[in-house]
């Protein structure tokens, strides 16, 4: 689930209640994503369940005290674990990764530039588990049925073929602007 | 075998599958050739017939004594018979006289002892006349002559009839007395040639007491140089002793000029040629550029794919030049009564009756021709294998501009303009005597110039061609722009086309302003010399081939000066003289006389100095002969004379053009005195002031016509004449440089469709991004207008230069200092037309291909 | 079969000196199929190259079958080229002139066989590829696929050690491509060595290990197999 991470690694920038939570996280991530306030708060109930953020309570004039969401160690070591993972499923593979490099980029791009090989290398190897499949389905005989499961196989395959080349655009750009930076 | 591999089934199918390219460079080659067969034959054939004669003539003598032209003494016979060693030693005159009907054959007369010379010469006379060879019943008549069966059957003579001849004693009549078969001397001249009697002879040709020739035979085991030298003893000196090669050898240096021009403009056909060569296989290997990749990929080894471009070379160059050689051997047939002309206009009068047919010459030329395009092809052979494997497959666009831009062609280029000068300097510094200034060595400096200018060819375009952008754009608009950009970026390979114009309009214009430049030196000379109003002589004065010049009497100028309107008359003989080994004119007119009415073109002297001539043993030389044996004014030299060696004062130089070898101006009473020779080959007549020319003329034919037949021409028609003779002989130098010109055209069509083949993709996204087809031929066709027009512009400054080394180390070297370089514009302009015109037509072909690319086709091709 | 020890390659482009490749070492085992990725200008085809024998490198060492091809003459290369190396290449540069089957037997043609040995040879790698009624045909009346498998079975045809092959589909579609890599599967599952470069993933996944260069240096080496993950 990457909402909680997208909340980790708001908190991770920095303290915020939940208001401010949600409007972090709609100007991150608002074209992806559309949380209602329910959401949020049920999300980050369930990190602070597993010790991942803690909350203070900040003393307001006549109203309730609000709670001001802090990560915890715990919640910055599960982020950075997530971060570094690649996304396995090939069709996810925009959305959840998208969050990790909205997360990534600005501060340090060695990391995003490790896992965008890595990420690499895991489709390679999946597209080439795949043409195994193909050429094994290939060698089998074939059916009608054959010919469908090739077709899906193929759609893989240009999928992933597709998110290659983007991260391999993703790469050049990164590093196109750290250029620039310098 | 590989080697056989690779060309069976990669050379094999560029011949089959692109023809129109081997083609045109193959005819390059085959004309090249041919232009080389075609003069080397023809020069061979004029040489052979001289030699011919000689041998023919010459017999079994081993020796030949001659003396002056005129003849010696008798009495010198008698004193060669008398040297121990001399098997036989028999008298000969040699004479030319005319049938008197007819077309006025000429004919060699061979006056002979008639008793003595069966030993020397074998005569075979015909069946029909078995009844004369009594030598003495020949010898009793006077007027028996012997004629060749040949020239009889032709003229329709026979055997006893009467035939009148005109000879010095005016027109005679013989009687034949028998024919003879054609062998021995009755071959000599094609037949046209008849034996008599010497005393007969003698009589009839004005040499009473003298003869010309000695023809001597040794005993055997006798040594020819002790021989020689024995016989010079007992001989005044000038006498020449000289084996029949040496004569041969002789006739070859009075020719030599002619050969010498002859060889200079066959030797530029054969560089044009290489260029061709060369401009071939560059192009070859830039369009075969990612085969060579491929082959190299595949394993063919450098080596290899050098030996294979130079095989296929080899085996087009052999082609070719069989071709060539054939080619040429048809030229020849058809260009050696031309080459016969100029040769009898210019020297010795002579009847080419066969084509001199040699293996030597043929195989000789064409193996040249190999062998040249062999050394052309191994340039870009070499740049061929130069191309690694992997850039060569890249088949990125062809980009030597680096290589042929680079130092090392501009150090080249350098090295050969310098060259060029530093040989042309020793060459003028040398001594007229050294072995320095020869042919080949002012030949290797117009060469070297040429590889000079051709080799920055491409660093000249690129320096001209984009100050013409605005002036291409203004005329051509679009088209004029993209076709100065084509030719900016393919500097190098253009480079080479213009640079192959350039050599061939640089030789026609050098030698256009060369021969214009002696036209006109020889023209203004003659207008010097020619003030009289009429020539009078027997033959027509510069007929070749008709009647000869029959030498007349001198003392018809007394008579002739009484013929009515005449106000005077000037004799003039011309005979020749050995100077040191050399044949030298000696021309002999009354000096005094002349000076008066003739502006004498004198280099160094002065009238004064001329004004000594007469009566002492005073000369005047041309410059040819004072460059030729250092000569100066003041000087003594000793010429030979009948009577032995008599040494003469150098009074004057002057400009006389008529001898390569040199000229002796003598004054008449001087020759007579120590030449004992009477004759004049023609009288000068000065008309009175205010008589009619034609009037004076048809009097004096009417006065000598009944005793011998006289031409009186007139002096403007004389001139005329000679305008005619002189361009006669230049006709093949011409010839020559407009098939160097062909040759040049085709290299700019190979250069032009190369181009367009290897802009199939360009040409096709122009045409697919809205240019018209005529738009596609009209960049290509003004392409190469502008190739042609570069290379023509360069080569007429290159052809100025060379026009003036040519000048300066061909005709300089027999004619003297004193021809002046004359630039003959209108020559130039042709050449300017010749070369843009005949590019425009070069493109024509490739502007078609151009504009029938296949867009589609053309895109999609990698 | 392959190895590479620390090869460089360094250009001289003008006066810039271009580092195309540098230290680069890895083996190549027989029987393998090798995909090299990586994006234009990463030294992709250099590698080959040196690799085939088309270009030496300016440092380091590359062998093949344990010979040397650094410090060789280029006629001891050339041989190599000829009779060790197939090479396959993505503008098939089959020679335009020559029918399919003169295309094919170049190579021996070039090592003096005579053309009826050739033949025969030639044939049965077109019938292979399945071009048996094409062997006359001159290449531009081919097809794409038609003129890549004529480069194929022209690769083939000296039983090379190693079959190398650069951007071979660049010019074809997806399905004349795919047929291309069946063609190129099949041959390496008969143990022919392949080395393949390309930067398209979905021909790189037919090999058997991928290895990636960036900037003139590998960057991963991925062996995948048959141990599915």
């Amino acid at each position: 689930m990457s909402i909680k991470y997208a909340i980790l690694g708001i908190l991770a920038e920095g303290n915020l209640h939940g208001y401010d939570l949600k409007s972090s996280f709609d100007e991150k991530v608002g074209e992806f994503w559309s949380l209602n306030y329910g959401q949020i708060y049920s999300t980050l109930d369930r990190l602070e369940k597993d010790g991942f953020v803690t909350h203070d309570r900040e003393a307001q004039e006549k109203r309730p005290d609000r709670k001001i969401f802090r990560i915890t160690p715990e919640g910055r070591q599960e982020l950075t674990q997530w971060l570094a993972t690649p996304v396995t499923r090939i069709r996810a593979l925009r959305d959840e990764f998208f969050i990790k490099l909205v997360f990534m980029v600005k501060s340090d791009p060695a990391p995003v530039l490790a896992l965008i090989d890595k990420q690499k290398t895991l489709h390679l190897k999946q597209m080439n588990r795949l043409t195994q499949r193909k050429l094994a389905m290939k060698n089998g005989g074939a059916g009608n049925g054959a010919l469908v499961s090739e077709l899906l196989i193929d759609a893989g395959l240009f999928h992933a073929e597709a998110d290659i080349r983007w991260l391999t655009l993703c790469e050049a750009k990164i590093k196109a602007a750290i250029v620039q930076e310098k | 075998m590989n080697l056989a591999n690779l060309l069976r089934h990669v050379s094999l199918k560029h011949v089959r599958l692109q023809k129109a390219q081997l083609v045109m460079a193959m005819a390059g080659i085959c004309l090249g050739v041919a232009a080389m067969v075609a003069i080397d034959l023809a020069n061979r054939s004029v040489l052979c017939s001289f030699e011919d004669s000689i041998n023919h003539i010459t017999g079994r003598a081993t020796l030949q004594i001659t003396g002056a032209e005129s003849g010696f003494p008798e009495a010198m016979l008698e004193r060669v018979q008398n040297v121990a060693g001399v098997e036989y030693a028999v008298p000969v005159i040699e004479a030319t006289a005319s049938l008197s009907g007819g077309r006025q054959r000429a004919l060699m007369i061979l006056g002979i002892d008639v008793l003595q010379d069966h030993q020397i010469r074998d005569y075979s006379i015909t069946d029909e006349s078995a009844d004369i060879p009594d030598p003495l019943l020949f010898l009793a008549r006077r007027d028996s002559i012997l004629l060749t069966r040949t020239m009889a059957a032709q003229e329709g003579i026979d055997i006893d009839q009467q035939i009148e001849m005109q000879t010095v004693a005016g027109l005679r009549t013989f009687q034949v007395r028998g024919l003879l078969n054609p062998a021995g001397p009755a071959r000599v001249a094609g037949g046209d040639i008849a034996v008599m009697d010497i005393y007969a002879a003698q009589m009839a040709f004005g040499k009473e007491g003298r003869i010309d020739r000695i023809d001597v035979s040794l005993l055997p085991g006798e040594n020819f140089d002790t021989m020689q030298e024995r016989i010079r003893q007992v001989l005044p000196a000038g006498y020449s002793i000289d084996t029949p090669a040496a004569r041969t050898r002789q006739v070859e240096v009075l020719l030599s000029r002619f050969r010498k021009s002859m060889g200079f403009i066959s030797c530029m056909a054969l560089f044009v040629g290489m260029y061709l060569i060369y401009n071939t296989v560059s192009i070859t290997v830039v369009q075969r550029r990612k085969e060579i990749g491929i082959l190299r990929a595949l394993g063919a080894s450098r080596a290899e794919i050098f030996r294979l471009f130079l095989t296929e070379t080899l085996l087009i160059a052999a082609v070719a030049s069989l071709l060539g050689a054939g080619l040429g051997y048809i030229f020849a047939r058809a260009t050696v009564d031309l080459v016969a002309q100029s040769v009898s206009d210019m020297y010795l009068r002579t009847s080419v009756t066969e084509l001199a047919f040699s293996w030597r010459a043929v195989l000789g030329n064409g193996a040249t021709g190999v062998l040249a395009s062999l050394t052309a092809a191994i340039l870009p052979a070499l740049a061929g294998t130069r191309l690694t494997p992997a850039s060569a497959i890249r088949s990125l666009p062809y980009s030597a501009e680096s290589s042929l831009l680079g130092r090392k062609i501009k150090i080249a280029s350098a090295l050969s303009l310098l060259a060029a000068v530093v040989i042309f300097a020793v060459f003028e510094s040398a001594e007229p005597a050294s072995a320095v200034r020869s042919l080949g060595v002012i030949m290797a400096s117009a060469i070297f110039l040429l590889l000079g200018i051709s080799l920055c060819t491409p660093l000249l375009l690129r320096r001209i061609v984009p100050l013409c952008h605005g002036a291409l754009a203004a005329c051509f608009g679009a088209q004029g722009r993209l076709a100065g950009l084509n030719l900016q970026k393919n500097v190098s390979r253009n480079g080479v086309a213009v640079a192959a114009i350039l050599c061939s309009i640089a030789l026609f214009v050098s030698s256009a302003n060369a021969i214009s430049s002696v036209r006109r030196s020889m023209f203004d000379w003659i207008d010097s010399i020619i003030r009289a109003d009429i020539l009078v002589s027997t033959g027509h004065p510069l007929a070749t081939g008709g009647s000869p010049t029959i030498p007349m009497p001198g003392d018809m100028q007394q008579e002739m000066e009484k013929v009515a309107g005449v106000l005077s008359v000037e004799p003039f003989r011309k005979g020749y003289l050995n100077y040191e080994g050399k044949k030298v004119l000696l021309e002999i007119f009354d000096v005094a006389r002349r000076l008066e009415y003739c502006p004498a073109m004198i280099t160094q002297g002065s009238r004064e100095d001329m004004l000594r001539l007469p009566g002492r043993d005073n000369i005047v030389v041309n410059e040819g002969f004072a460059v030729k044996h250092a000569i100066k004014p003041g000087d003594t030299i000793v010429l030979p004379t009948p009577a032995g060696p008599v040494p003469f004062g150098v009074t004057a130089i002057v400009v006389s053009y008529t001898s390569d070898s040199g000229a002796i101006w003598m004054d008449v009473t001087t020759y007579r005195r120590h030449w004992q020779d009477q004759l004049v080959d023609t009288f000068e007549v000065l008309v009175q002031p205010g008589r009619d020319i034609a009037a004076a003329r048809e009097a004096i034919l009417a006065r000598f016509g009944g005793e011998r037949r006289l031409f009186a021409l007139p002096a403007a028609e004389f001139k005329v004449e000679v305008q005619k003779m002189l361009d006669r002989s230049f006709v093949l130098t011409n010839a020559v440089n407009i098939l160097t010109l062909i040759i040049a055209g085709l290299g700019i069509i190979i250069t032009l469709l190369a181009s367009v083949l290897e802009r199939t993709r360009e040409i096709g996204i122009l045409r697919g991004i809205g240019m018209q087809k005529n738009q596609v031929s009209a960049v290509v066709i003004i392409e190469s207008i502008l190739i042609g027009a570069a290379g023509g512009a360069l080569g007429i400054a290159t052809g100025v230069l060379i026009g003036w080394i040519e000048l300066e180390g061909v005709f300089r070297l027999d004619f003297g200092a004193s021809i002046t370089y004359h630039l003959h514009y209108g020559a130039m302009a042709w050449a300017m037309l010749l070369a843009a015109g005949l590019s425009a037509m070069a493109g024509l072909y490739p502007a078609q291909r151009a504009a029938a690319t296949n867009i589609v086709e053309a895109l999609t091709y990698e | 079969m392959i190895e590479l020890r620390n090869a460089g390659k360094t250009y001289q482009q003008g006066s810039r000196e271009v580092r195309a490749l540098r230290d680069v070492s890895f083996v190549i085992n027989k029987g393998e199929f090798l995909s090299i990725m990586g994006p234009s200008g990463s030294g992709k085809s250099t590698l080959l190259n040196l690799m085939g024998g088309l270009d030496q490198p300016t440092s380091g060492e590359v062998f093949i079958d344990s010979r040397p091809l650094h410090g060789i003459t280029d006629n001891e290369l050339t041989l190599i080229r000829r009779r060790r190396v197939g090479y396959i290449f993505q503008f098939f540069n089959l020679l335009p002139l020559l029918t399919a089957e003169e295309n094919v037997g170049l190579p021996l043609l070039l090592d003096g066989l005579p053309f009826s040995e050739v033949k025969p040879r030639a044939a049965a790698l077109l019938d292979k590829v399945g071009l048996k009624e094409r062997a006359e045909h001159r290449p531009e009346q081919l097809s794409g696929g038609e003129m890549q498998r004529v480069a194929i079975a022209r690769a083939l045809i000296t039983g090379p050690a190693v079959i190398l092959a650069d951007e071979p589909t660049g010019n074809l579609d997806s399905h004349t491509s795919e047929e291309i890599f069946l063609l190129l599967k099949s041959l390496n599952d008969q143990g022919q060595t392949i080395v393949m470069v390309t930067h398209d993933p979905k021909a790189a996944a037919y090999g058997s290990r991928i290895i990636t260069l960036k900037d003139g240096a590998p960057d991963q080496d991925i062996v995948i197999g048959g141990d599915n993950p």
